[in-house]
């Protein structure tokens, strides 16, 4: 499709510029044309040394840099960019030959969840139950050992939700018909949802912390109060009791019960969930935790920097069909 | 110490250090395959570089001599990051057409660690422009009609959507 602006730097990059829906007009490429964008002054720069200065940008800039010229577009539409850029960032895992908009999407929504440290309050979050001495927004959490708060997951923040006696039980939904992009590459490559918080117990008191996701489809559509039932029979101190069979069918659940007099470390929450339905509707981010010696005042678990994205390690390969399409 | 001579493009000979030329990795390659390493009197030609350019590909190939070699591990951030080191930073304040033909050079000599910091200025260059910026900064024509530059602008903002 692209061949006639260029001779492409490969056959990789060709064919993932081919499948980007914009068809550029044909036209003959004077070679004027052909140099436009990758002639500077006297030195003319291959597309390979261009695709690995673009492919130094945040995904916003890349995104004005296609809009430069003709020769540009094609580079910064092409996959082979975005698999450098990949390999660079998430070395040693290997790219795999993906539509540009993936990878784009990867890099420019580090987290679907909204509101991870409680910088706006409550804001976003949805309870289900808040019992006890209710949730609280910690600035400065006691009882243990400070947060890594370099870490990119806090986006500088140092605050964290602090649970209480009460089970306290929020969530967010990610609903997929606002989300588009988001829509049409989990429908035609099904990469695998990524969530993660880190979480903590105060050295003094023994508690409990669970991280649970839950795909809903047209079929099976979970209330809140469900969400509530496979709480509640979780709770309390009965807690070598198994996970009991929840009405709820896709979901994937952390949990961790944290002991009394333990180091009080942060800990970081994992779940890559695989298996989920390909016609999911909206994702359910969710998280719950309380103190389990029933202790007036905040002594329960304590999270924040919750993230939930797409993980390109599990991923369709490429179908090379153009009906496809997501544009 | 060994060294070896390459003589730039206009003919002027930089006698240097067989340790610093190694950094190149074509220069590494030609030495081994040759068995040039004993050859003091030998003079290595180097067409596509001039000499000024050389002298400051052999600047920075000095600075950097005690680098570490450059691996793909995501612990060391130098290489997954934007950042240019302080001294890199005041190197590469150059006019853009040095820049670009340092880039050139090295990715001719195959140094990595000056391609990727000079291919990072100028990205720096680029970063947080419109795309007219972008034009003017580098002397690019608009070569889209109307209607393209439209569709792109949709595409890039349905996909801009978090």
């Amino acid at each position: 499709m692209f061949a006639e602006f260029g001779v492409g730097i490969g056959k990789t990059c060709d064919e993932s510029s081919k499948k980007s829906a914009i068809k550029l007009r044909r036209q003959f490429m004077s070679i004027e044309n052909y140099c436009n964008g990758l002639q500077f002054g006297d030195n003319f720069i291959p597309k390979e040394i261009l695709i690995h200065i673009l492919s130094y940008l945040s995904p916003a800039d890349i995104l004005e840099a296609s809009m430069v010229c003709k020769n540009w577009f094609n580079m910064t539409r092409s996959s082979y960019m975005w698999r450098m850029k990949y390999e660079r960032l998430e070395a040693p895992k290997k790219a795999k030959n993906l539509p540009w908009y993936v990878y784009f999407y990867y890099f420019n929504v580090d987290t679907l969840v909204k509101n991870t440290n409680g910088e706006e309050a409550f804001k976003h979050w949805m309870f289900i139950c808040n019992g006890g001495d209710r949730l609280i927004i910690e600035h400065s959490p006691k009882g243990c050992e400070p947060m890594p708060k370099e870490h990119p997951d806090f986006h500088g923040y140092t605050s964290c939700f602090t649970t209480s006696y009460g089970m306290a039980l929020k969530y967010q939904v990610i609903e997929l018909s606002e989300k588009k992009l988001l829509q049409h590459i989990i429908r035609t490559h099904h990469p695998a949802l990524y969530a993660s918080e880190w979480f903590v117990g105060r050295k003094d008191c023994s508690s409990l912390y669970k991280l649970i996701v839950i795909c809903n489809t047209k079929a099976y559509k979970c209330r809140p109060e469900e969400i509530y039932k496979l709480a509640d029979e979780i709770r309390g101190r009965a807690v070598e009791r198994p996970l009991p069979l929840s009405t709820i069918p896709h979901k994937k659940v952390f949990r961790k019960e944290i002991d009394q007099w333990g180091d009080g470390i942060w800990e970081k929450a994992e779940i890559l969930y695989e298996d989920y339905p390909r016609d999911v509707e909206n994702i359910i981010f969710c998280h719950y935790g309380q103190d389990t010696q029933f202790w007036a005042g905040h002594y329960g678990s304590k999270f924040a920097g919750g993230v939930l994205k797409i993980s390109l390690e599990k991923i369709d390969p490429w179908e090379d069909d153009d009906s496809k399409e997501f544009f | 110490m060994p060294q070896i001579k390459l003589q730039s493009s206009d003919g002027e000979v930089f006698p240097i250090d067989v340790e610093i030329a190694k950094m190149s990795t074509t220069l590494k390659t030609m030495l081994e395959d040759l068995g040039m390493e004993d050859d003091d009197d030998e003079i290595v030609p180097l067409p596509n570089v001039n000499a000024a350019i050389l002298r400051k590909v052999l600047e920075w190939c000095t600075a950097h001599r005690h680098d570490p070699p450059i691996v793909d591990d995501p612990n060391i951030l130098d290489t997954r990051t934007n950042n240019i080191t302080c001294w890199d930073a005041e190197f590469l304040k150059v006019d853009q057409g040095t820049l670009f033909e340092l880039i050139l050079a090295a990715n001719y000599l195959d140094i990595r660690g000056l391609l990727d910091v000079a291919c990072k200025s100028v990205a720096t260059l680029i970063s947080g422009k419109t795309p007219e910026d972008i034009r003017k900064t580098f002397n690019i024509k608009n070569d889209f009609t109307p209607e393209e530059e439209e569709e792109i602008r949709k595409e890039n903002e349905c996909c801009a959507e978090k």
